[in-house]
């Protein structure tokens, strides 16, 4: 039993690393690869069905590079939320990618692929049990928002890798994981310290982003009993003491608590020191287990179909009153729209305005009402179920707009970009679900196959 | 008085998780963060007044080992809503620049 695990860790795969930083990584004596694919940072479409977050031909070039260089060490390889949202499709499309490589390079392993979405049927007796529990926003979830949703995907834990790396595994492609839990589980699995294992493991997820200056590339992470190191692997990166410790700030709300599906991960006491120049030790993180393991549930349905338009106004008399222009051409898009579709259109719609120069970055939260820009340009979207009232909507939006003349004695037109001026963007999501699930095993979401690739 | 973006070294944004909205706060200098966390400048009133979001949802942390403060409340629509308009929230710090920091004798 060694004394310590450690490992290379890749933040975001499709994102890119340096190979030189990563082959750097496997010849320090790396333990084993771990990859975060997955966010739910970007918006709900990738678990609605549209995709991932890079073109294939990006994760091509990260994934075939990480399994090969590792199989060349013959460490395993654990990637987490595949395909950026984790769903089987996410799963399936990173197999088909790992099999590719191996057939190209004659490289045998064994492959595990563990899915994360979860059964409706299960998930509708959870809730009638009473054991799915909102999270911070609280927001109702029924049955309703179950038959609603076009994937639900369970974020799970340590156990289901632990699980496929006991059935010997070389390359794990996990579904939906906690981006902790991809780091983790193997430091834990041989019997490093519980505190250590985490806290390490919220510090690689971003990967090098703990360096200074902070970059898409590697990290190189050592995992004891008690503490843990990081180092960068590129010439041009350094880990400080206050790199690291800031590190643990990043898309956390909470800069101290962290929640697992199984516990706590504690950074309160931790001490951070660069022992020697480039090398960050850290000591006293705490990871405190809970009785009831919990696992969160993320869920995407149709927002409906969306039609973009966008124009820019250069005119100073509009540009100064723009409020007021603004607000003078409603009456004329409501009109056009009763004209159209008489008292009632087919469907409900929505349209999202965005005025940039004035707050289209901040909406409501914007402070600055006094700055003077020379130009607006305005991104205006409808949405709706019916993707004709969406079309038609943005359709009237736009030519009233580009005629609108409260500000002038003859007949204005504005600029737009685009030809044709509607953009389609087809189905949009949203996520309806910010909840946990109290399980009584970790892994009875998670669905695990094994499969030799030779 | 003056401004919260003349002490940071480095402010920014982020989504944490898709319902919430995280502002980082860093100074290269321990006593211009000593300045700024001991000035009760980054306050939930301040910060519902700047943003227009009510007090009791705003979190305001000091983390003294990365030089830092940190403030966290919901995001105004979930990230990628179709009615969001920066969707890792990378760009919501600004305002935060101006609160205004009443500087020790």
């Amino acid at each position: 039993v060694s004394a310590r695990v450690s490992y290379v860790a890749i933040g975001a795969l499709g994102g890119g690393f340096a190979v030189d930083s990563f082959q750097a990584g496997l010849e320090r004596g790396a333990d084993f690869v771990g990859i975060d694919a997955g966010s739910s940072d970007m918006g709900a479409f990738s678990l609605g069905g549209r995709g991932a977050a890079f073109p294939n031909a990006a994760y091509v070039r990260d994934l075939e590079l990480a399994v090969m260089g590792a199989r060349s060490k013959n460490i395993p390889v654990v990637v987490g939320s595949c395909g950026l949202s984790g769903s089987n499709a996410g799963v399936d499309g990173f197999a088909d990618i790992v099999r590719a490589g191996a057939r190209k390079s004659g490289q045998r392993l064994r492959l595990a692929r563990i899915y994360a979405e979860v059964d409706r049927s299960y998930l509708k007796k959870k809730l009638q049990a009473g054991a799915i529990h909102p999270l911070q926003p609280q927001f109702e979830y029924d049955t309703a928002a179950i038959d609603r949703s076009i994937n639900i995907v369970g974020v799970m834990g340590v156990e289901p890798i632990t699980a496929a790396l006991d059935a010997g595994a070389d390359v794990v492609l996990a579904g939906r994981a906690t981006d902790t839990a991809i780091f983790a589980a193997i430091p834990l699995r041989r019997g490093m310290g519980a505190g250590a294992a985490w806290l390490a493991a919220k510090t690689a997820e971003c990967g090098a982003a703990a360096a200074s200056p902070p970059r898409t590339d590697c990290l190189f992470v050592s995992v004891g009993k008690d503490d843990f190191t990081v180092e960068a692997l590129s010439p041009d990166l350094r880990c400080t003491a206050l790199s690291v410790a800031a590190h643990q700030l990043y898309e956390s709300a909470n800069p101290f608590l962290r929640t697992e599906p199984g516990g706590v991960i504690d950074a309160t006491d931790a001490q951070y020191a660069e022992v020697t120049p480039g090398v960050v030790r850290v000591t006293k993180a705490r990871f405190e287990p809970r009785a009831q393991y919990t696992v969160k549930l993320e869920g995407a349905e149709l927002a409906g179909y969306q039609r973009v338009v966008m124009l820019s106004v250069r005119d100073p008399a509009v540009v100064s009153h723009f409020k007021e222009w603004l607000e003078s051409a409603e009456p004329a898009i409501n009109k056009r729209i009763a004209q159209v579709y008489g008292a009632k259109p087919p469907a409900s719609f929505t349209v999202n305005r965005r005025f940039y120069g004035l707050d289209g970055t901040m909406g409501s939260w914007e402070s600055e009402r006094s700055a003077a820009a020379h130009e607006i340009f305005m991104l205006i979207d409808v949405v709706s179920m019916d993707p004709d009232v969406a079309a038609n909507v943005a359709s009237i939006i736009w030519y009233v707009y580009i005629h609108h003349a409260k500000f002038s004695r003859g007949y204005p037109t504005l600029a737009w970009p685009y030809n044709p001026h509607i953009i389609d963007r087809g189905q949009v999501f949203r996520f309806n679900v910010n909840h946990v699930v109290d399980v009584a095993d970790p892994q009875e979401i998670f669905r695990i196959e094994m499969e030799e690739v030779a | 008085m003056s401004r919260l973006g003349e002490y940071a070294s480095f402010v920014r944004s982020k989504n944490a998780g898709p319902f919430m909205c995280t502002i980082d706060i860093f100074f290269d200098d321990p006593d211009k963060f000593r300045t700024v966390a001991d000035s009760n400048a980054v306050t939930a009133a301040a910060v519902s007044k700047l943003y227009g979001i009510a007090a009791e949802d705003i979190q305001i942390y000091r983390v003294d080992n990365a030089l830092a403060m940190k403030v966290s409340f919901p995001r105004r629509v979930q990230a990628g809503d179709p009615a969001d308009s920066d969707i890792c929230a990378g760009q919501q710090f600004a305002p935060i620049l101006d609160l205004q920091v009443r500087s020790r004798p």
